[in-house]
């Protein structure tokens, strides 16, 4: 770890054992993964199947309670699924320590709560517990990290100021740069553009493309069919905590299938190459009966 | 890559230098406190009366260093078990005194005095089951009430708890012999330091001491365990283990302290807060505050509640007065507020 930082890599620094990791596998696949809240309870995820390719986005698409974050938190190993199994790189989840999946996996969770008032490079920082052991204080190596993670994403400028003075579109991106700050080879994004404006939404998905671009592997989580229209290359659309479709972006998303998953009747159109979603009762639209 | 956060922020460096001052200020008014008192006139021993007066000397090294020394420990302790407290529960507005510890502390040394013979141990002993009891209770209560944020939650469970200790207490208090048990159970509640010897003084570091210093060394963690679980746990924290293990330290601490100094209350609210105003929220450096600043807070109290009197004044009764007056200055104060 030290090695690769203070050659000031980019941010795509690949850890050591990281690159012992399978290049060939899919980042994350799951195998008839069942889930369930409590004993007795309906399943949240019943017999889910899916590969994310590395290096893509993949868009976790559904309706709410459809059991996109169920996956999510399952992915990351917080909830421990019934059945089935969860691969990171070809190794079992559950073979990789929490350290060392922590180092593999970053979180941005829906609403992520900061309580106190550290300031956004505090914050970033702490993207580098992975790294720190129970009494160690982050250092000059794992400073630098954070202002990488924050350079990324663009809020360099807001290295000082307080996170929860933020507006929601700066603190969802000071959320990310906390998790890039962590290195990770896949970001897990639970709603990313959900409470946001447009401008917003098109800052975070950029943020997204340029993490792409640098190979990092992304699972978003939206229930705007349009957010991962634009942005993902394959979509795994769900509902009622099953897999309904999954594939790339543009053959997955078509206007039968999102009727069937969201249970009302939209029209897929496609502009400049990728699918549109009209979702509003537009005078003349054909109805095809939900 | 900016260069800038290879070496520091202003900010992490004014908050440094803040905290060297803290020390320096801490160092400085123990020297002081040494000279203030009673002996031989009011206010002030004279450096002259050590090298006349073998009695001033005797005073200071007997009564007054391990009296000056348990202050700081107080504050220190009661500061930082706030701090833990607020930053593990996510929530500013708590402290010992919100969460059931001080309470449940309180009818544990009352019904030790009443009941179990009054033995110094045993207080400490039961001050410190009774009270992690009523911090267990404020926390499962919080998770059950259905009102509210957590944030009011949490303190309602506290208050909800401590109002049932506080009715055990006066019961005892209403059987106690009025003549024996009353005295000890009503002084340990009006909380001060008149009583602390060296032996006293070493009981309460041999348990606080060791807490403390583990909490000072995972102070940087504090940080990752005031966040949701799901964060803590992507970031690969043992979040529930974790935070056993330092609120386990600091009601510990908090606990040894109260057995001997009695209720100090509102340290633990108001000296966090100020340390995060003053040096910043990021727990490396505004737990080491709170410490500093605690100590600063206790031992000017008790230097004015063991001088300006001929006769004592319980230190409880300063810490709350100035602790509740600060707290309601910084709560009218605009830019504060409580962020869920």
């Amino acid at each position: 770890m030290n090695a690769t930082l203070s050659n000031a890599t980019p941010l795509l620094a690949v850890q050591p054992y990281a690159a012992e990791l399978s290049a060939t596998e899919p980042a994350v696949a799951l195998r008839e993964v069942t889930f369930r809240y409590g004993p007795g309870e309906p399943p949240a995820l019943d017999g889910v199947s899916a590969e994310v390719r590395a290096g893509s986005i993949t868009a976790v698409l559904g309706p709410n309670g459809s059991g996109k974050s169920t996956l999510l938190h399952v992915l990351l190993g917080l909830l421990p699924p019934e059945w089935g199994e969860v691969r990171l790189f070809g190794r079992p989840l559950s073979a990789h320590s929490r350290r060392e999946s922590s180092r593999l996996v970053g979180l941005v969770p829906q609403n992520e709560h900061v309580t106190f008032d550290l300031s956004v490079f505090e914050y970033a920082l702490l993207g580098r517990a992975p790294y720190l052991d129970l009494l160690e204080m982050p250092g000059p190596d794992d400073r630098a990290c954070a202002q990488r993670a924050l350079d990324a994403t663009g809020i360099a400028a807001l290295a000082r100021r307080s996170v929860p003075a933020l507006s929601g579109g700066e603190r969802q991106l000071a959320t990310v740069a906390r998790a890039l700050a962590q290195e990770p080879r896949v970001l897990l994004l639970d709603e990313p553009t959900s409470h946001l404006d447009l401008a917003n939404v098109r800052r975070i998905l950029g943020v997204l493309r340029s993490l792409r671009a640098d190979g990092r592997t992304i699972v978003l989580t939206t229930h705007d069919p349009n957010a991962a229209a634009a942005i993902a290359d394959d979509v795994l659309l769900m509902r009622g905590g099953q897999v309904i479709a999954a594939g790339p972006t543009g053959s997955v998303m078509d206007s039968e299938r999102l009727s069937a998953t969201y249970g009302v009747t939209v029209e897929v159109v496609e502009v400049r190459g990728r699918p549109l979603v009209l979702s509003h009762d537009l005078d003349g639209a054909p109805d095809r009966g939900a | 890559m900016s260069a800038k956060a290879l070496t520091l922020y202003p900010e992490a460096r004014r908050a440094r230098a803040r905290l060297v001052v803290l020390g320096c200020l801490v160092i400085g008014l123990l020297g002081v406190s040494l000279f203030l008192g009673r002996y031989p006139g009011p206010y002030w021993t004279p450096l002259r009366a050590l090298r006349e007066d073998p009695l001033a000397l005797r005073l200071i090294l007997n009564l007054r260093l391990p009296r000056i020394l348990s202050a700081v420990v107080v504050g220190m302790t009661l500061s930082a078990a706030g701090a833990v407290f607020q930053m593990v529960f996510r929530n500013p507005l708590v402290d010992s005194g919100f969460l059931g510890v001080s309470a449940g502390a309180s009818f544990g040394a009352s019904l030790a005095i009443v009941a179990l013979g009054g033995r110094a141990l045993t207080i400490q002993l039961c001050a410190a089951l009774f009270g992690l009891l009523g911090l267990g209770a404020s926390y499962l209560l919080g998770r059950r009430i259905r009102y509210g944020d957590w944030v009011l939650r949490l303190v309602l469970a506290g208050i909800a708890v401590s109002a049932l200790y506080s009715s055990g207490t006066s019961v005892l208090k209403y059987t106690a012999d009025p003549l024996r048990q009353l005295p000890d159970i009503t002084f340990w509640l009006l909380g001060g330091l008149w009583a602390i010897t060296w032996p006293d003084l070493m009981q309460v570091l041999l348990v606080a001491a060791p807490c403390l210093a583990l909490l000072y060394l995972l102070r940087w963690r504090l940080n990752l365990l005031s966040m949701r679980d799901e964060t803590a746990f992507s970031l690969g924290v043992a979040a529930g283990r974790e935070r056993l293990v330092v609120l386990l330290a600091a009601v510990a601490a908090s606990a040894a302290v109260v057995s001997k100094a009695g209720l100090i209350g509102w340290v633990g609210l108001i000296v966090p807060h100020i340390a995060r105003r003053w040096l910043g929220a990021d727990a490396q450096r505004a737990l080491p505050g709170a410490m500093l600043l605690g100590a600063l807070f206790v031992l000017a109290c008790d230097n004015v509640a063991r001088t300006l009197l001929s006769g004592e004044i319980p230190l409880g009764i300063l810490t709350s007065f100035v602790g509740a007056a600060l707290f309601m200055a910084i709560m009218m104060r605009r830019e504060w507020q409580v962020r869920r």
